[in-house]
């Protein structure tokens, strides 16, 4: 569905460079800290930001050459962009049914009532997770065959995230042929719902991993200095000094379990992958 | 293009309420003063507010939206040429009316020969202010758009100053005396043939600008 390679885009002292591949019928999740370069990688996939160099296919395509048919096949949220915040929902149902051949009118109707999202207010009047739920709502409201989801869940409450959650199974279940990329700061989000994730830092790709085995097989070894000293380093990834000693993060927990059974072994999620691989372990 | 189209009449009906007041002001001016003046009134009007339209994309980072939607930067641009171009004409035919009816009210007869003439320069000047307009508005955005403007206007200013020094005062008056000379329909025709130049030109710019701009 999306390939890139090599693809480089220069902002002053910040450059993006990426390479990633997110197939059919998968759920990819695209991670990091703020300023990574999450966005801009987005961006440069739906071709709003031209890459310097390098290669971005889209759906087969060059990123920066899609047409209005492509696009038709691609739901897009983004967390801080919208329709104008003067119109409301029944303009944007007018609007999305003048846009898209293929809009889903009812549904959309139906999911907006269900979600108690008003039809003659101003988006302007919305709260955080009344936008939120809008976003998503317009990049499921037409028969796409993939998903951009940026941040889809920022500033909503656990409820409201498991609801936006479940919109995106649920478009999943309809075709299995379906794919989406989706970032979030929301590890638990990217945990239940990706198939692979993508960490991403100072604008590159730095791990690229299927979810089960961050889940099953990544780790965090406390151990203290003599510890430390004695342990078989192979398959540490990375070590950060701590006040107790060291904490080291492995893709081969099992491994340390059986040689190591006296080392303290924390299981490894997304948030520990970001904050480890990134530098801001505490 | 049907979408952005919807798009933007529901944002202009959203001021529906100070059309309504722009159109009672015209009616009574046309019923006081020169009824031809509505005519400029109106169609500028109209114009200035189909090209506010820009701003409102603008907001909260909707132009970056907008390009995810199946809209291409050529699609946009010329649906911003086609919607401020048409609401001006609608806003003309509409004026042309109330300044037939408004003048009847006061006991003139419209004299075509001249009427059509006016009339259809405020037209004119309506197309070119959207081709200088739009490209503005999109490369500037909506707050530095009055700046660049303010900018060009006093620079037009100067222009024509230093026009009326260095050729005489004398220089304007050849102008529109040589203007007024040339027959209605080959004038009308010139201004036709500019006026489709300029938009062309002004369409290909806004594409650029938007084609370079950094979203």
């Amino acid at each position: 569905m999306i390939k890139a390679v090599q693809a480089q885009k220069r902002y002053g002292d910040f450059e993006l460079n990426l390479t990633m591949e997110i197939p059919h019928g998968r759920v990819t999740g695209l991670v990091g800290k703020n300023g990574a370069g999450k966005s801009t990688a987005i961006k440069a996939m739906l071709g709003i930001v031209k890459a310097d160099s390098g290669s971005i296919k889209v759906m087969g395509k060059d990123a920066a050459k899609l047409e209005a048919e492509d696009k038709e096949n691609i739901g897009v949220c983004l967390s801080d962009a919208g329709f104008c915040p003067y119109l409301n929902v029944e303009d944007v149902v007018h609007i999305l049914a003048k846009m898209y051949p293929e809009f889903r009118e009812k549904w959309f109707r139906d999911k907006c009532r269900e979600f108690n999202l008003p039809f003659k207010k101003n988006i302007k009047e919305f709260s955080t997770g009344m936008k939120a739920r809008l976003r998503v709502l317009t990049a499921l409201s037409h028969d796409t065959r993939l998903l951009i989801m940026d941040e889809p869940t920022a500033g909503l409450d656990v409820e409201a995230r498991n609801e936006i959650l479940d919109l995106l199974r649920e478009y999943l279940e309809e075709d299995e042929s379906r794919s989406i990329l989706i970032t979030s700061h929301i590890a638990g989000d990217l945990e239940s719902i990706c198939d692979d994730i993508y960490l991403i830092h100072e604008g590159r790709i730095i791990i690229h991993e299927d979810t089960d085995v961050i889940l099953d097989k990544y780790g965090i070894l406390k151990v203290d200095e003599d510890t430390y000293r004695k342990l078989d380093k192979e398959y540490i990834i990375k070590s950060i000094r701590e006040k107790y000693g060291y904490a080291c993060f492995t893709a081969e927990k099992e491994y340390y379990r059986e040689n190591y059974p006296e080392i303290a072994i924390e299981n490894g999620g997304i948030d520990d992958l970001i904050l480890m691989m990134t530098g801001g372990y505490r | 293009m049907r979408g952005l189209i919807e798009k933007d009449v529901r944002l202009i009906a959203k001021r529906k309420t100070t059309m309504l007041a722009f159109l009672i002001l015209s009616m009574i001016l046309g019923l006081s003063n020169d009824s031809r003046l509505i005519v400029g009134y109106l169609t500028v009007f109209m114009t200035v507010l189909a090209v506010s339209t820009i701003a409102y994309d603008e907001m909260e980072n909707g132009m970056i939206f907008l390009f995810t939607l199946p809209v291409s930067v050529k699609t946009y641009a010329k649906e911003k040429f086609l919607f401020c171009g048409g609401c001006g004409a609608a806003a003309w035919v509409l004026a042309v009316i109330i300044c037939i009816v408004t003048g009847m009210c006061r006991g003139e007869l419209p004299d075509i020969a001249v009427d059509s003439v006016v009339m259809g320069m405020f037209l004119f000047v309506a197309a070119l202010m959207l081709s200088l307009m739009i490209p503005i508005q999109i490369k500037f955005g909506s707050e530095n758009s009055r700046i660049a403007m303010i900018v060009i206007v006093a620079v037009l200013a100067v222009m024509l100053s230093v026009i009326t020094v260095v050729f005489g005062k004398d220089s304007i008056y050849q102008i529109n005396s040589f203007i007024s000379s040339i027959p209605a329909v080959i004038f009308a025709a010139v201004c036709l043939v500019l006026t489709l130049a300029v938009i062309s030109a002004s369409y290909r710019i806004s594409c650029r600008i938007l084609e370079n701009k950094e979203l």
